[in-house]
């Protein structure tokens, strides 16, 4: 009987790709508690107005560095604790003021791939510092 | 109008939803009063076709909250309001499918809210969540379903102050007709 494949490293559910060495991005529990919340956002979204669907997906992204956060994923400048804040804040506006909302909802994804720029240029600068002849 | 009818309307009137509460629990009392407010509330036929879970263990609110997205904040207590569908068959033989149970879950949830701001607690109704998932976590049998769950603690403070870019309020006025619909203004009848 060919071995279940083991997808399950300890208690950790996903790793935190280059940072693995510093710890785990989520728990078992949290994953499972993301798990539950994405599936029910897709089960109520079919009843909702369609601009919730939105809100649960940052909403999500809020949970998730929330989770990052708590178990010490780095967050040197600040991105990711002033980008949840911010979350927090937004999406409530949702409620009423969806032309600002839909404002923030425009922008994220640019301030995400900058600080991804950001970090990458990081990562690539301190592996050539690591490189001897 | 007399005091109590002024101070009813006060209750009302600066009711507001909360959405962040404090780590301060809610004694019992109150959560029994909430739920009283909730058996008084006006109900078709007297039939009362409404049944309320209290809970109040921190383990089952976090369950209870991955399952319901609408919850944005972390309550001290959860209310949930079901119907008892085995009993609106039995006692509301109607031809077509009723809305009725559903406007008694109205009904109860609007005083428990009242209630609640009495007694200086916040809360906010919430529809968004799996009703399987959290049918499961209350072990609900099969007969009933939750409609509607009302998250309860003491409010965190927050900001109120007005967005610039929020709709102009609703007024009293503008969702009330006298008479024929779209006369605003009260006219005088003989009466």
């Amino acid at each position: 009987m060919p071995e279940k494949p083991n997808h399950n490293d300890g208690d950790t559910i996903a790793s935190a790709g280059k940072n693995s060495a510093s710890g785990s991005v989520l728990t078992e529990d949290q994953a499972l508690e993301m798990i539950a919340f994405l599936t029910t956002s897709a089960e109520i979204s079919l009843q909702e107005p369609v601009h919730y669907g939105t809100l649960r997906l940052v909403d999500g992204a809020s949970r998730l560095i929330g989770f990052m956060l708590e178990n010490g994923v780095p967050d040197p400048d600040g991105f990711l604790t002033s980008l949840k804040a911010d979350i927090d804040t937004k999406k409530l506006w949702s409620m009423w003021d969806k032309p600002g909302y839909f404002q923030f909802l425009r922008e994220t994804p640019a301030q995400v791939a900058g600080e991804i720029a950001e970090r990458s240029a990081a990562m690539t600068t301190s592996m050539e510092g690591d490189t001897h002849e | 109008m007399n005091d109590r009818a002024d101070q009813s309307l006060d209750v009302m009137k600066s009711r507001r939803v909360t959405r962040s509460f404090t780590t301060q629990q809610v004694p019992d009392e109150l959560l029994m009063k909430i739920a009283q407010a909730g058996r008084f509330a006006a109900s078709a036929g007297n039939l009362r076709p409404h049944r309320f879970i209290i809970t109040r263990n921190p383990e089952t609110i976090k369950q209870i909250r991955s399952f319901s997205p609408g919850m944005l904040g972390l309550p001290q207590a959860v209310v949930a309001i079901l119907i008892d569908h085995d009993q609106v068959k039995r006692d509301w033989l109607s031809i077509d499918p009723s809305m009725v149970p559903y406007i008694d879950v109205g009904t109860a949830a609007q005083n428990m809210l009242n209630m609640a701001h009495a007694l200086e607690l916040g809360s906010c109704p919430v529809t968004s969540f799996s009703k399987s998932g959290v049918g499961r976590i209350l072990e609900i049998p099969e007969h009933l379903t939750i409609e509607l769950l009302i998250i309860l603690g003491y409010p965190e403070p927050v900001d109120r102050s007005v967005n610039p870019n929020a709709p102009k309020p609703v007024t009293t006025r503008d969702l009330t007709s006298w008479e024929r619909f779209g006369q605003h203004d009260a006219v005088e009848v003989k009466r």
